[in-house]
């Protein structure tokens, strides 16, 4: 197997773009990401997306960018709800490391705000099991709040003890100028928001906003003439049922804690080598499942990680350096690809006011529908 | 329209049938074998009509077919044959559920599909008014 490093790396800024279209923000990201390098040596086009066939009613994305980046290589969608982008990452990190390519470039993107908010719900619950949750009227975020209701029965816990999530990922996106929320909330504000999803609650719950993020990938051949490759040392997903009550265990994230477990094993290191971690947090309890999964915290534990102040800047194991789901905004497919442009800009010292110091090591995850797909990457600072 | 589908699912919403496997096991819907299952593994069988509720939520943000509604309450209900179900609660106020009531099922509408506004039923749980 071939080793696979990271080039470039670009993304928008998240915002309701209406004034932009997914061609347009599409084509940002990829010249950000590309830069000087030589596009005739791109060798293959992955588009993360999860609903631009019902958003933006268009299809074959994968040729519609690639024509329109003057690209003519194999391009493809790859779709598989909030981890469109993370498995198409995947899908790029394969056809290096097989040997198949040598450049190949991966582009989420998400255009979400053309249609009305109800349309946005139908669209994100197609990531729900169609005849058994959504015919009954179940949301994605109703999905997430049936697991929050439960966590919090089972291990006794207050709604509150989810907020420190939110509250953190605040901080961060503050100091992120592509964030879609840059401001800073605190215990008082959470406690007092309105319910969207009971018990999930307006300052629990993340936008969905528009954005594209873009990864150059390469063999090591060309990673020498790269100023700060950055390494994929790890790469694996996993698959679980979408319907909850199918779930052998409704609060264990299956797939998370299967694709976690052998990104780790394949980059032969150990959880506790992580200097930062990218997570799906579209809510609290989505990221104390996910810290559970990945060991960080036994069973029903997760939430005193956050209320210690381990996933802040400065902790032990920094979490949504850059605003996660909650601040930077929810770009749906698109944020597998974002979570690593975040990354790199932390591994190459370049993270401004939300830089984790002496960061050589993380890990991202990305989760489609209720966990249901679970993609995880591990990247480290390469010396080529 | 879409006709056929609401039509294969009666027997599931209507009637709540699920599979019961030899080893007691019981799921739902019915299903084909998984991999390495023998065809025969699973057999027909009704879900139990009563249980306890086990999560539940209110949503008030909802999809454009439930527009009408301004809140959907969802929960999962733990059958009395252990059996786990999501469906739409009614006939009940968000303030009245807590998790281990008692719940049982009722036949009602689930809305309107297609150009002629064809009526759906199916499955709703409530909670459960004679223990």
């Amino acid at each position: 197997m071939q080793q696979v490093f990271i080039a470039g790396a670009a993304c928008t800024a998240v915002r309701e773009h209406y004034d932009r279209s997914l061609l347009d923000l599409a084509l940002e990201a990829l010249h950000g990401a590309v830069g000087s390098f030589d596009p005739r040596l791109i060798e293959a086009l992955y588009v993360g997306n999860a609903l631009g066939d019902t958003l933006s009613e268009q299809s074959q994305l994968g040729a519609y960018i690639a024509g329109a980046a003057g690209l003519n290589c194999e391009a493809l969608r790859v779709e598989a709800a909030g981890a469109s982008g993370a498995l198409a990452l995947r899908q790029g990190y394969l056809a290096i490391a097989s040997g198949q390519a040598d450049v190949v470039v991966v582009l989420g993107v998400e255009k979400a705000t053309d249609k009305l908010d109800a349309a946005v719900q139908a669209a994100l619950a197609l990531g729900l099991d169609g005849e058994l949750e959504r015919a009954v009227g179940l949301t994605l975020t109703g999905g997430w709040a049936l697991l929050m209701q439960r966590y919090l029965h089972e291990y006794q816990l207050p709604a509150t003890a989810l907020a420190p999530f939110a509250i953190n990922a605040h901080a961060n996106g503050a100091g992120n100028r592509n964030a879609l929320y840059r401001f800073a909330i605190n215990a008082q504000k959470w406690a007092n928001a309105g319910q969207i999803a009971e018990p999930l609650n307006m300052l629990d719950c993340s936008t969905v906003a528009d954005g594209a993020a873009a990864v150059v990938l390469v063999s090591e051949r060309y990673a020498r003439e790269v100023a700060q490759p950055i390494a994929i040392v790890g790469s694996a997903s996993s698959s679980s049922n979408l319907a909850l009550a199918q779930r052998p265990d409704l609060l264990w994230l299956e797939a998370a804690a299967v694709s976690g477990t052998k990104a780790l094993q394949q980059a032969k290191i150990d959880r506790n080598a992580i200097d930062l971690i990218e997570l799906s947090d579209p809510h609290g309890i989505a990221a104390a499942l996910s810290l559970e999964a990945l060991g960080y915290a036994e069973r029903g534990q997760a939430t005193q990680l956050a209320a210690e102040g381990v996933i802040s800047k400065d902790g032990a194991l920094p979490l949504a350096t850059a605003g996660g789901y909650k601040a930077r905004g929810d770009v749906g497919g698109a944020t597998g690809v974002y979570q690593v442009v975040e990354v790199v800009a932390q591994l190459r010292g370049q993270a401004g006011a939300n830089q984790v110091a002496k960061a050589k090591t993380a890990l991202t995850q990305c989760l489609g529908g209720v966990g249901a797909t679970a993609v995880t990457h591990i990247l480290q600072v390469a010396e080529v | 329209m879409n006709l056929p589908k609401q039509w294969r699912l009666k027997g599931q919403r209507y009637r709540l049938e699920g599979q019961r496997h030899s080893d007691g096991r019981v799921r739902f819907p019915a299903q084909p074998a998984k991999l390495g299952e023998a065809n025969d593994a699973w057999q027909p069988y009704q879900l139990a009509k009563t249980g306890e509720l086990f999560s539940w939520t209110a949503q008030r943000s909802n999809r454009s077919e439930f527009d009408h509604e301004p809140i959907v309450i969802v929960g999962i209900i733990k059958l009395a044959d252990g059996c786990l179900i999501t469906a739409q609660l009614t006939d009940c106020e968000p303030s009245e559920l807590h998790i281990g009531m008692a719940m049982e099922t009722v036949t009602r509408s689930w809305g309107k599909v297609g150009e002629d506004d064809l009526l759906v039923y199916g499955y709703k749980f409530r909670p459960q008014l004679i223990d």
